[in-house]
């Protein structure tokens, strides 16, 4: 058999293995990654928080009060749950309940305001989760803003005999245009699933890269050995690395067609070399860790157990911006950090300068690793 | 074998260094909760960067960079001499946040003509966006509040007269239990205890799966003194670490825990009881250790984020919340936030009693599933020459 047969019979017999004798390798490689899209589309099928149950304490009872109250109930964000009779009354009520926020308004509102002495409407927000607090303090304030510029403009066309335009221009003199880049409607399904996705996507391919050169059933073949080391290696891991490119296009399908995750870089091609250059980041650092660490069952543990942390280190959730430097600098010792926000930016945004420098470092990385890889794996077969 | 001598035996092999099982149940929720509590440990991201278009060039503009440079939200990293400058600037990351003051921004406002104020954020983290929203909404409020009081006082109004003409309804709020949104007090328990949930998952899994695979083992086992030594080992050792984790949150990233410590403990014993339990039965289920330990992949993730400690449980569609509900760390990570924070958790009875209710069928469910494997994995054995009768 020549060189090219052989390589093509170890590839075969990869593939073999990965889609027939073991085949959990082929579904965490193919489908690990769009099992997280769908699971996580259903969790953030909403994408945003509306219709929070809110209590009233009102008061003050008048039609001002009112105007205000109908003002937040009818605002998609604010759903009148409950009217409180008292400020114990109120606050049971957000105790005995979880996420539920409260409008308090004082009873000389209506008489502060027309009396140009202003008047304050406390808003009673639960801090344990910052999802519930972000959303419903950026909306209240924007309720209670434009009710007072209302409120203001009457008092001058009222009062000071200003024409409406004019008085509203002056309560309101400046207009604040707010441009939300990337995900403008603030949706948490395109802020979290596309980087979640690709955590699932890093395990699929460390575990089945390692299953290659652990599995207790896959024992070199005389074929494995006729070739160098630095071929054999890559023969072998080449079906996971094609795998790879294949669970990503199915994600990139999923995610545009079925989800509607809306993308807008110009092509496709820049996502696919990160990608490609990540897969072969990981298959190297994985060959090589299966050197070192020979038993699956270690490494599978070590594999999990990094999981969590390598996704929480890319910044894709809390920035990179809010880490203190020695856990930014482990950050960088992760090659998801290089990938996740970089993916989602060119997605979201359109752009991502790093996207081909980062691609050529993990390119990079995953070379050395594969060099690395080979030379353990030729130590190892001498010495077995 | 007797449950006493079983114990003995599991407890020697178990709880020592040389045992995967301690590290793991120990190590991994320790180092979880170190590494997370120092990433988090800022709490509030601050300077976030920002960039300025000022075509106007005004003292009122000036006054407007002059908020920005001077808040705590924000850096004023630097000045662009265009709109598209600007764009280029959020759109590559330079920056989270650029602000436009168009030209005649002075002349038009003195004029009474209406202007605007680009605020662009870049909205790919939300982290950026919710948090530097309310800070603009805060900055420009002030300033539009500071120009239509001196246009009031203009129609001679008094200035005290003019500022509640400018600014008749104020918003105040209070945030209850988390004044200053810390992240770490959001998110750090369900991280830690995800960290536990993790390293169960990998300690306690593979005990009984094990004993498949060694026909002498799975001869000399009994399910009524195997699975309930096993279960009480990993019990215990994932408790004590569970409370080693809490108090390290305690002391070294002051997560206040506001309610009774008793309570927490009872909590916190009863979701390594329903936990301990249900990783038995899945070792019971599973015959290949392998497979049993990549199981895990499919929960890590789904485990904490369908738990409602980040998107609440309310708005979840109702499949959604099937699942959720299936997760024990919605049963355990709510309540203990809710201690930690509030002093107290609404549902604390009726979680702590159902995590031990049915950790317990699980338990009952296991030793017969494991019986039944036993019996039959023998005969496998026996067939096969790699054991007698």
């Amino acid at each position: 058999m020549n060189k090219l047969q052989t390589c093509l019979h170890i590839m075969k017999r990869e593939l073999y293995f990965t889609y027939v004798k073991d085949r959990r390798r082929g579904i965490l490689l193919i489908l690990a990654a769009t099992t997280y899209l769908l699971l996580f589309s259903l969790l953030y099928q909403h994408g945003s928080i509306n219709e929070i149950p809110t209590i009233i304490y009102d008061q003050n009872q008048t039609a001002l009060s009112r105007s205000l109250i109908n003002e937040i109930d009818s605002s998609d964000k604010f759903h009148v749950s409950y009217y409180a009779e008292s400020e114990e009354d109120m606050l049971y009520m957000m105790r005995s309940h979880r996420n539920w926020i409260s409008f308090q308004i004082p009873s000389h509102f209506e008489r502060d305001v027309k009396q140009g002495k202003g008047s304050p409407v406390l808003m009673t927000i639960d801090g344990a989760n910052l999802v519930l607090t972000s959303t419903s303090s950026l909306s209240g304030i924007e309720i209670v803003k434009n009710f007072s510029n209302a409120q203001g403009q009457k008092v001058l066309e009222n009062i000071l005999n200003q024409l409406p335009f004019k008085a509203h221009t002056q309560i309101a003199p400046i207009d604040i245009s707010y441009y939300i880049l990337g995900n403008p409607t603030l949706n948490y399904l395109y802020f979290l699933v596309l980087g979640l996705s690709l955590a699932a996507f890093q395990q699929g391919v460390l575990l089945s890269v390692a299953a290659s050169f652990l599995h207790k059933e896959q024992v070199p073949t005389q074929e494995e050995k006729s070739l160098p080391p630095l071929i054999t290696v890559l023969v072998k891991i080449f079906p996971y690395w094609a795998s790879s490119i294949l669970s990503l296009s199915l994600l990139l399908l999923l995610s545009n067609v079925f989800l509607n995750i809306p993308f807008f870089g110009h092509s496709y091609w820049p996502l696919y070399l990160l990608i490609g250059s990540f897969a072969t980041c990981l298959c190297g650092i994985s060959a090589t860790l299966a050197q070192i660490i020979s038993s699956e069952l270690t490494f599978t543990r070590i594999s999990v157990i990094y999981t969590v942390p390598a996704f929480i280190l890319t910044g894709f959730t809390w920035p990179l911006l809010g880490f203190t430097p020695w856990t930014r600098f482990l950050a960088w010792c992760s090659p998801l950090t290089y990938v996740a926000n970089t993916f989602r930016d060119y997605y979201l945004l359109g752009k991502a300068p790093m996207i081909y420098t980062y691609s050529m470092y993990l390119f990079l990385i995953g070379v050395l690793f594969l060099g690395i890889a080979s030379l353990l794996y030729s130590r190892n077969q001498k010495d077995k | 074998m007797t449950f006493l001598t079983q114990l003995r035996n599991d407890v020697r092999s178990y709880v020592s260094w040389k045992s995967p099982l301690l590290y793991l149940l120990l190590l991994t929720p320790i180092i979880y909760t170190l590494l997370f509590g120092a990433i988090y440990s800022i709490n509030v991201v601050n300077q976030l960067p920002l960039a300025l278009y000022d075509a106007d060039n005004s003292n009122i503009s000036h006054q407007i960079a002059s908020s920005y440079a001077t808040s705590d939200k924000f850096q004023l990293t630097s000045e662009v001499l265009s709109y598209e400058a600007l764009l280029e600037k959020v759109e590559n990351g330079e920056v989270v946040t650029g602000i436009y003051i168009p030209p005649n921004f002075k002349k038009n406002i003195r004029l009474g003509h209406p202007v605007n104020i680009g605020v662009l954020i870049n909205g790919s983290n939300l982290v950026y966006a919710n948090g530097s929203l309310p800070a603009h909404q805060e900055i420009l409020t002030s300033v539009q509040v500071k120009i239509a009081q001196s246009m009031a006082e203009a129609l001679n109004q008094p200035p005290n007269v003019a500022m509640n003409t400018a600014y008749p309804v104020r918003i105040s709020y209070r945030i209850l239990s988390n004044p200053t949104n810390s992240y770490s007090n959001f998110m750090l328990l369900g991280l830690v205890v995800n960290g536990l949930q993790i390293a169960l998952f990998l300690a306690a899994v593979p005990l009984l799966s094990k004993t498949y695979e060694d026909p002498l083992v799975l001869k000399g086992s009994h399910a009524l003194t195997l699975i309930p030594s096993r279960f009480l080992i990993c019990w215990v050792v994932s408790s004590f670490s569970l409370f080693v984790c809490l108090t390290l949150c305690y002391y070294i990233y002051a997560i206040p825990m506001v309610g009774p410590i008793w309570q927490v403990a009872l909590l916190s014993i009863s979701f390594t009881f329903v936990f301990t339990s249900l990783m038995l039965l899945f070792s019971a289920c599973f015959t290949n250790v392998i497979a049993a330990s990549q199981l895990p992949m499919v929960y890590i993730m789904p485990g904490l984020l369908y738990s409602g400690m980040s998107w609440p449980t309310e708005w979840m569609s109702p499949m959604a919340n099937f699942f959720s509900k299936l997760m024990p760390l919605r049963y355990y990570g709510l309540p203990l936030r809710d201690l930690s924070l509030h002093g107290y958790a609404i549902d604390y009875t009726q979680n702590t009693l159902c995590m031990f209710f049915i950790g317990i069928i699980f338990l009952a469910i296991t030793i017969p599933i494991y019986h039944w494997n036993q019996k039959r994995l023998l005969q496998k054995h026996i067939q096969e020459g790699t054991c007698h009768e």
